[in-house]
C-alpha cells in the first residue's frame, strides 16, 4: 500500500467522527418538543410477561400462604366449594363416596399417601371419601368446626367381599384400613390418653398392638390400631390378622 | 429579564461552545448511529433545563451522562459511517478498528488523539483518573496500529 495517500491518524479519527452532523438549534428545538420515544413492542410485550409473572408468583404466594395457614385450622380446610353430595354422609350413607386419591386430594387439601408392605394376596378395594357435616352428627365434630372430611383406603385379601366401612364394632375380617384427613387442633400432638406404640423409626404414636375383641366370636389377633398426627395431617391405621412387624412397617410407610 | 429570542440566542451561544465537543464524545462512545442519537437527546434535554445546564461549570461532562442514559435501552453494536467522499482519504480498516477497541480506549483515542483533549478533561468526562486516561490512550493506540498495519 502507498502509504503516501494515507492521512495522519488524527485527522482521519476526526473525519470519521465529525462526518456525523451535530443537532442545530432547530433540530434540539424540534426534538424536545416531540413525544417521548415510545417503549418498542418488543419492550412492551416483556414487561406484560414479567407483570403477569409476578401476578402468578404474588397469587402462588397468597395461595401458599393460605394453604400454610389451613393445614393447622380444620374449620377452614381447602375443602372445594362444592362437593359430590353422595360423599357427605347421612343416616342413610354412612359409607361416602368412592373417589380415586387423585381425586380426593382436592377435598382433602392433601395429597393422600399409600402405604407400603401390604400383605402379599392382598388387594386394594375401591377408596371412598366421607364428608361428616354437622347438620349428620354435630357431637362427632370439633369445636368450631363445620365440616371434616376423611379419605379411606382399603386392603382386603384375595375374594373378600367388599368393605365399604369398617364396622364401629369389629367383625374380625381380615383387613386393613388407612384413613387420612386434615390434623384438627391438637392431633399433632402425642395424646396422654391412648396408648402409645413406638414405630421403630423415631416415632412414637398412638395406639395399641395386640388382641382384640369381636362381636361375631373371640378375639382377633393379631389386631393393629394406631393414630397419630404429623405435620396438620390426620392417619389412621386399623388392621386385622396382620403380624405386629408388618403393622408397623406398613406404619412407618406412611410417616414420610 | 430575557426575552424568548434573548433566551434563543444564549443557547445557540451554549450550543456553539459545547455541542461539538458533546457529539465527538457521544459518538466515540457508541458509534455514528446511538452516538448522534444521544447527542440530540442530550442537547434536547439541556434546551428543557437550559437556565440550570447552562450555568453549570462542566455541562458536556453532565450531559455526556443524560446522552448515556436517555439511550441504554438502545444498545446496538458500536459502528462508524465513513462519509462519502471523505476528505481526508481514510483507511478502511480504521472503523472497524476503532469500533472493537473498548469503549474506554475509543474515547480516549478519539478524544486525545483525534481531538487533541487535554488528559484532564477526558478524565472528568469519564470519570477516571489522569493515569487511567494515559493507560487507555497507550493501549487503545496500540491495539489500532497494529489493526491497521495487519491490513
Amino acid at each position: 500500500m502507498n502509504t503516501d495517500t494515507r492521512s495522519p491518524l488524527p485527522e482521519q479519527l476526526r473525519a470519521i467522527v465529525d462526518g456525523v452532523d451535530t443537532p442545530t438549534f432547530a433540530d434540539i428545538r424540534v426534538h424536545a418538543s416531540a413525544p417521548k420515544r415510545t417503549r418498542s413492542p418488543r419492550t412492551r410485550v416483556a414487561i406484560g410477561l414479567a407483570a403477569v409473572l409476578v401476578f402468578i408468583a404474588l397469587g402462588a404466594g397468597v395461595v401458599a400462604f393460605l394453604d400454610r395457614t389451613e393445614n393447622t385450622d380444620p374449620a377452614r380446610r381447602p375443602v372445594a366449594t362444592t362437593v359430590p353430595t353422595n360423599c357427605i354422609i347421612t343416616i342413610t350413607n354412612y359409607a361416602g363416596c368412592e373417589m380415586t386419591a387423585k381425586r380426593a386430594q382436592r377435598y382433602l387439601g392433601f395429597r393422600p399417601r399409600v402405604p407400603q408392605n401390604v400383605p402379599e394376596g392382598w388387594v386394594q378395594q375401591p377408596s371412598r371419601l366421607k364428608i361428616y357435616r354437622s347438620q349428620f352428627d354435630p357431637a362427632s365434630l370439633p369445636p368450631g368446626a363445620t365440616e371434616v372430611t376423611e379419605f379411606f383406603q382399603i386392603w382386603a385379601p384375595r375374594g373378600s367381599p367388599p368393605i365399604a366401612d369398617r364396622p364401629a364394632a369389629f367383625t374380625c375380617t381380615p383387613d386393613l384400613v388407612v384413613r387420612q384427613r386434615m390434623a384438627l387442633v391438637g392431633e399433632d400432638a402425642l395424646r396422654t390418653d391412648a396408648g402409645t406404640v413406638d414405630l421403630g423409626n423415631g416415632r412414637v404414636v398412638n395406639g395399641t398392638l395386640g388382641p382384640e375383641a369381636c362381636v361375631t366370636g373371640g378375639p382377633v389377633d393379631p389386631h393393629g390400631d394406631l393414630f397419630w398426627g404429623d405435620q396438620g395431617r390426620y392417619f389412621s391405621l386399623t388392621t386385622n390378622d396382620i403380624p405386629n412387624d408388618q403393622i408397623l412397617a406398613i406404619a412407618r410407610s406412611l410417616d414420610r | 429579564m430575557l426575552d424568548a429570542h434573548d433566551v434563543g440566542a444564549g443557547f445557540e451561544d451554549f450550543l456553539a461552545a459545547h455541542a461539538d465537543r458533546l457529539k465527538r464524545a457521544l459518538v466515540a462512545t457508541y458509534g455514528s448511529a446511538r452516538g448522534t442519537e444521544a447527542t440530540a437527546e442530550a442537547l434536547a434535554y439541556a434546551w428543557e433545563h437550559r437556565e440550570r445546564v447552562m450555568g453549570m461549570t462542566h455541562p458536556v461532562a453532565y450531559l455526556y451522562r443524560v446522552g448515556q442514559s436517555r439511550t441504554r435501552g438502545r444498545k446496538r453494536r458500536v459502528v462508524f459511517t465513513i462519509p462519502d467522499a471523505a476528505d481526508p482519504w481514510i483507511e478502511p480498516k480504521l472503523a472497524p478498528a476503532l469500533a472493537a477497541l473498548s469503549e474506554r480506549q475509543r474515547v480516549v483515542v478519539v478524544l486525545v488523539h483525534g481531538f487533541g483533549w487535554e488528559l484532564g478533561e477526558v478524565g472528568d468526562l469519564l470519570g477516571i483518573k489522569v493515569t487511567s486516561v494515559q493507560n487507555h490512550l497507550e493501549r487503545g493506540l496500540a491495539k489500532l496500529r497494529t489493526a491497521l498495519e495487519a491490513s
